[in-house]
């Protein structure tokens, strides 16, 4: 039986719609540390309101369709063996 | 979704039938069928070290292959739940067997989708129970005669849809049966942005 309670980040939108964001959801979520400065160079805002449980709102990210393919390659990969010496 | 979502995060991998229709499906065993005379041993890849070769696969790629890579994008974010860009598409040909190396996929491959494009192989051998292996003690694993090739969770292909697989992460096979034909695999990799 699971003995710790569970929580989650809730979001609303306009129309009064809940997103519920469970904590396993947020940790695959998180940042590597070294992407910090360019995510908050995409942020339009660097307000950061106040949620819970330590988290704040830092604002609505917006990928250009120049980063959005900036890791895509016509050159094909595929496994293989390695080569020996 | 929800179900494939929580599947995949729990285990590294997940099935997901039923993404397209028969026409689409045709039109990737077209595609890979003419690409096969272009497709060449590619110089980037997964490598596994082994002490015996086994014949190499041949890559290649296509437009409706890339159109799809793209258009799958927002399955694979939701799947993965990550802000998920693609890096490469391809087809891998199998021409007389359909074996694979023991291996994970290259950082370009946070999250690969796998698909049957033509022909038939078998049920892909995942193993989250190698998770964080290298490569060298995957491939010392492959050339050891005593590892049980048939070990790991096999996964097969769904004919309209994927798998959904953590590549990167998540160490993957496939034993190896005779296959006759042209039998190709289609597969779309993405990568984590931030």
């Amino acid at each position: 039986m699971c003995e710790s309670a569970t929580k989650a980040l809730v979001i609303v939108d306009a129309e009064g719609n809940y997103y519920v964001l469970p904590g396993e959801v947020i940790s695959l979520a998180k940042a590597a540390p070294e992407a910090q400065d360019a995510i908050a160079e995409r942020l339009a805002s660097h307000a950061r309101v106040p949620l819970a449980e330590g988290y704040c709102f830092a604002g609505v990210l917006t990928v250009p369709a120049e980063d959005e393919l900036a890791h895509y390659t016509p050159d094909v990969a595929w496994p293989n063996a390695a080569d020996t010496p | 979704m929800r179900a494939a979502q929580r599947a995949l995060a729990a285990e590294g991998f997940v099935c997901v039938p039923g993404l397209w229709g028969r026409e689409l499906a045709d039109g990737l065993a077209a595609e890979a069928s003419a690409c096969r005379p272009h497709a060449r041993i590619p110089a980037n890849g997964p490598r596994t070290p082994v002490t015996a070769r086994r014949r190499g696969t041949p890559a290649a790629n296509g437009p409706l292959l890339a159109r799809l890579h793209l258009g799958l994008t927002g399955t694979a974010r939701a799947l993965s739940g990550r802000l998920l860009v693609p890096t490469f598409a391809a087809y891998g040909y199998y021409e007389g067997d359909d074996a694979v190396y023991l291996h994970t996929d290259t950082a370009q491959c946070d999250l690969t989708l796998l698909t049957t494009a033509c022909g038939e192989v078998g049920p892909l051998h995942v193993h989250p129970e190698l998770a964080g292996r290298t490569m060298a003690e995957l491939g010392s694993l492959e050339s050891d005669p005593s590892w049980d090739r048939a070990s790991g969770t096999p996964v097969r292909y769904p004919a309209t849809g994927i798998v959904a697989l953590a590549g990167h992460r998540i160490p993957h096979h496939r034993p190896g049966r005779p296959a006759p034909g042209l039998n190709a695999v289609a597969a779309l990799c993405y990568r984590a942005l931030y």
